[in-house]
């Protein structure tokens, strides 16, 4: 069967043929807009999604009630408190591994195995029978390149234990595992193991009794008053406080990874759609021009406007379907690509992307919105032309000698440049467009290029500026002043300075806060505080440092005070003035000068942990020495928590940035390209005309490089602010309560920025030289414009 | 008036479009000696190969076969390069279309050329010479099409070509204005001794040069010359 189209469907379809080349460029942007669109809102849904499938099937705790130790009886009456649906008691330890082929102390978490709450995904092998046996969290045993049989020494509670490898398993409660204070995992350092009740309580000395309780929420139940009952019923039994979902180190991760995504979505789709809005909007506003004498000989013959609007209407539909459905196949695939990059740092037993038809179908639809603003201006003058008009030639393009532009056109030294000023100077609000959409691509690129930077300004402050020990311990037990005796005896080390960190709530009015509240000396060299600024701050020496996000959060300010209820040992309560509020990138929310924290807890020396210089040299021995040192129960090793910090972000920041990159030079080369041609297509004339009088090829083709490249030089500085304010923003919206990014672009990255626009606008240049050079001279000249 | 130096020679220029059957023979062999300081008419109708002769000897296109000189250059023999090098030294043209460039003033457009010429007049002696010198300023959307034509004339001649070719000047103009366009010419050829080409539909015209060349179906079908040239202004039409 032949189908017949009809003339203008005809038309349409070798005007999309002849137009294929600024069809892709608008495609191309269209599609990272759509494609990001259908990745981001997918990766939210299945993030969610899967989230609350896996916390339900495997019955995540709502509450956890951390205490020092109770008797088993006391579950009985937690059961009893109003708002509770379930207890589950368990017991809980942290654990020093010495596992061949790691030199470092490795932290574990150990805890009993669950019953009905917190319940294990089984990965390898089998759940733990004898008493000496553990499952271990998938990505550690991965990690660590463990095998199962594999023997694992530890030292729990002061005591050796040989524990041996049977399964690896996940857990809801560590979708996103780090080791207590850090935020990037280091999943070789550390570890959650499983094992039997019975021999964990052994080893802790709490025979029939637990040290954590789970509790699942009755339907409606208020988890913040259930959390107070809680507290007090606890309260005896040495409890820090308990908490919910909202405080779980894992879930806040999750959430945090959420919002970020969220704030993907609002800067990055928005750019791309205006862009391609942009570029289809002067495609078919110069279309319209070069077919006035069409218009008017098609409304001659009798078509309505109507028909026109059709016409064109569909062909910038046509133009944005293949964006569209490049789109929603790049989304996809992206969204697979990051599903599978969250695997190696959330661990979901399954997490499957799912995009849905209402998030394709939306990205379609915000795709055909930028379509219609794009080409609502140029249909609407196509239809209004009358007939008569419109088989006029269109009226000498008029320039005038007043104003300012002119008087700087004017003191150019040659012709050519004074074509292109005018020309720019001619379409303002063009001109200013192309430079706008060269500065966003430009942004993006220094925003998503400079979270490199941003990390490692956060590396620098933190560790080479703040942290500059080789090594932080956490004890096991508080200690007095005798470990820092003990602990300089042991192989290479240095110096040793002492902190102490109790678990308090904070208090101002109605608002209220869990947090640790820090004790460091004042002149400490291996533990500074040091600002988002760079700027080190002494501990006062009274009152507390705080942080920019807990006073917020307590509605406090320097000169305030707050209430402290300590809620471990003595549990102490007194008042603390806040002397200054000071941002940090990571940890310590409350600081307070050693002595002055020894004063108001109403003790002596006593310490929680240690930073420790150790000779370089000695660093293997004196991790050997800790691996036996039953008071250590957690240790640090900067080394190796920058070396993952780095792995992390080469690993997760890579990809994203790659993409970016490739979006931005999508956008360049998609602006400059449409705009070049079609500055092309209005100069044909004038490029035809210096030929003929002699010009050669790279004198004429002066005139629309050197409009590109002028473009692409004004977009420079405002790109380059816009990368910084955005990376500021993002900085800022992504940063959490539990760490701050700092926003440090560096020089390089910003002159990486100003290469990937200068290669790509250099790419289009030589693609419109090209065509530039091959003009026909005598059709452009003899033909009416 | 004594002959001058030959400027151009052609020998057998054809210049044909496409192959075999439905090949277009824009030229069949072409043979014509042109002497330095001539004002040459071309006449012919549409498609007679006027164009395509003239396009070959200004370098904006290349023959099929054959030769063409000017003087000791032979054209035909030149790349693309080439062709450009001896547009911009010796070779001014004026369309039907004017060609100006819309951003660029009368004085500008001229000095478009002037920039790049070895020995050019200044942008206001050309414009003199067409009697554009009080319209300096003036974009090309504010001139009349005569005088837009005139400043396509004064851009053309400001370099001193040796040779003018001009393809239909006057073809989108009045006859008063067309005049105007013609006179302007003239004066170029007796004053400066350019040697000036006019395409034309216009048979009158014919009365203003020293020779008259008539094309029909791509090759010269007469070739004559006037006695007396006739002033432009004297010409009706």
């Amino acid at each position: 069967m032949v189908i017949r189209l009809s003339p203008l469907s005809t038309k349409l379809l070798r005007d999309l043929w002849r137009l294929r080349a600024q069809a892709l460029a608008i495609a191309l942007v269209m599609a990272a807009g759509v494609g990001m669109v259908v990745m981001s809102y997918g990766m939210i849904r299945s993030l969610e999604a899967t989230r609350e499938a896996y916390y339900a099937r495997y019955a995540l705790a709502d509450l956890w009630a951390p205490l020092r130790r109770a008797p088993d009886s006391l579950t009985r009456e937690l059961r009893q408190v109003p708002g509770v649906a379930g207890v589950e008691s368990r017991v809980s330890a942290h654990a020093t591994l010495d596992i061949a082929g790691v030199a470092e102390p490795v932290s574990a978490r150990i805890h009993s195995l669950p019953a009905d709450l917190n319940r294990l995904v089984l990965r390898k092998g089998r759940l733990p029978r004898a008493a000496d046996e553990v499952v271990a969290s998938e990505l550690f045993v991965k990690a660590a390149r463990l095998s199962l049989g594999d023997r694992l020494p530890a030292l729990v509670h002061g005591k050796r234990i040989e524990l041996r490898l049977v399964g690896t398993a996940l857990s809801p409660e560590y979708v996103y595992s780090v080791a207590p204070g850090q935020i990037f995992p280091d999943n070789r350092r550390f570890g959650v193991l499983w094992m039997a009740r019975e021999p964990l309580s052994a080893a802790l000395d709490m025979r029939d009794g637990f040290n954590e309780a789970l509790v699942r929420l009755a339907p409606g139940a208020s988890a913040q008053e259930t959390v107070r009952r809680l507290d007090l019923a606890t309260a005896p039994d040495g409890a820090t406080g308990a908490f919910g979902r909202d405080l779980l180190v894992s879930d806040r991760f999750v959430s945090s990874e959420i919002d970020q995504l969220k704030t993907t979505v609002e800067i990055l789709p928005p750019i791309f759609l205006g862009v391609a809005a942009f570029l289809l909007n002067i495609l078919l506003a110069r279309l319209v021009e070069t077919e006035r004498e069409v218009i008017g000989l098609l409304k001659a013959f009798g078509y309505r406007s109507a028909a026109i609007v059709r016409h064109y209407a569909t062909l910038a539909v046509l133009l944005s379907l293949g964006g569209v459905l490049l789109g929603w196949g790049l989304g996809g695939w992206m969204g697979r690509a990051i599903a599978g990059l969250y695997q190696d740092f959330y661990t979901f037993p399954f997490l499957n992307f799912v995009g849905g038809a209402d998030i394709y179908l939306g990205a379609g639809g915000l795709a055909l919105l930028a379509v219609v603003l794009g080409a609502a201006g140029a249909v609407w003058r196509a239809q209004r032309l009358t007939p008569a008009e419109a088989m006029r030639p269109p009226a000498p393009a008029r320039y005038s000698r007043r104003g300012v532009s002119d008087r700087i056109v004017r003191a150019l030294p040659d012709e050519p440049s004074r074509m292109i000023l005018r020309g720019l100077f001619r379409r303002p609000w063009r001109s200013l467009a192309s430079v706008a959409g060269l500065a966003a691509a430009l942004g993006l690129y220094v925003a998503s290029a400079s979270s490199t930077d941003n990390v490692e300004r956060m590396i620098d402050l933190t560790f080479v500026r703040g942290q500059r020990a080789d090594l932080s311990l956490t004890f096991a037990e508080p200690r007095d002043a005798r470990v820092q005796r003990e602990l300089m005896a042991l192989p290479g080390v240095q110096r040793v300075e002492t902190w102490r960190g109790v678990s308090a709530e904070l208090v101002n009015g109605p608002y209220r806060s869990r947090e640790s509240v820090l004790g460091l000396p004042r002149g400490s060299s291996l533990m500074r505080l040091v600002t988002l600024e760079g700027a080190v701050i002494e501990p006062p020496v009274r009152g507390a440092l705080i942080s920019g996000q807990l006073a917020r959060k307590l509605g406090v300010r320097a000169g305030g005070s707050i209430a402290v209820r300590v809620t471990e040992g003595e549990r102490q309560s007194f008042t603390l003035p806040v002397a200054q509020v000071i941002d940090v990138p990571l940890g310590a929310s409350v600081v307070v000068e050693r002595g002055e924290l020894a004063r108001l807890l109403r003790e002596g020396e006593v310490a929680s942990g240690a930073y420790v210089m150790a000779e370089p040299g000695r660093l293997d021995a004196l991790y050997a020495a800790l691996k036996q040192t039953p008071m250590v129960a957690g240790v640090t090793v900067a080394s190796a928590a920058l070396r993952g910090i780095r792995e992390t972000i080469a690993q997760s920041m890579g990809i994203v940035t790659l993409f970016n990159t490739v979006f931005a030079m999508l956008i360049i080369v998609g602006v400059t390209y449409t705009s070049a041609r079609i500055s092309l297509s209005e100069r044909a004339r004038d490029l035809a005309s210096m030929r003929v009088l002699g010009f050669r090829k790279g004198e004429a083709g002066f005139v629309l490089v050197g409009e590109l490249a002028l473009t692409a030089l004004a977009s420079l500085p405002l790109g380059l602010v816009l990368g910084v304010a955005l990376s500021r923003y993002i900085a800022a919206s992504f940063s959490s309560d539990l760490f701050l990014i700092p926003a440090a672009v560096s020089a390089k990255t910003l002159a990486q920025g100003v290469f990937v626009v200068a290669v790509s606008a250099g790419a289009t240049a030589w693609l419109i030289r090209r065509s530039a050079d091959r003009l026909d001279l005598v059709r452009a000249l003899k033909t009416r414009e | 008036m004594a002959e001058g130096a030959a400027i151009y020679r052609t020998r057998g220029l054809t210049k044909s479009y496409g192959e075999g059957a439905a090949a277009v023979h824009a030229l069949r062999g072409v043979d014509l000696t042109v002497h330095e300081g001539e004002m040459l008419v071309l006449l012919g109708p549409s498609g007679s190969g006027k164009s395509t002769l003239l396009n070959i000897l200004g370098g904006l296109d290349s023959a099929t076969s054959g030769q063409a000189w000017f003087r000791d250059l032979e054209i035909t023999a030149l790349d693309a390069d080439g062709l450009t090098e001896y547009r911009r030294r010796s070779i001014g043209f004026v369309f039907q279309f004017y060609n100006l460039i819309a951003s660029l003033t009368a004085r500008e457009n001229v000095a478009l050329i002037t920039d790049i010429a070895e020995s050019p007049m200044t942008p206001e002696e050309a414009l003199a010479l067409v009697g554009l010198e009080d319209r300096l300023d003036h974009f090309p959307a504010q001139l009349s099409g005569g005088e837009q034509q005139r400043v396509a004339i004064a851009r053309a001649i400001a370099k001193r070509p040796e040779v003018l070719l001009c393809d239909e000047p006057t073809g989108a103009l009045d006859s008063k204005t067309g005049a105007r366009v013609l006179t302007a010419l003239d004066t170029i050829n007796r004053e400066v001794g350019t040697t000036v080409f006019i395409i034309t539909h216009n048979a009158v015209i014919a009365d203003m040069a020293d020779e008259v060349i008539r094309f029909a179906d791509g090759g010269i079908a007469s070739h004559s010359r006037n006695a007396v040239r006739r002033a432009p202004a004297d010409l009706a039409w």
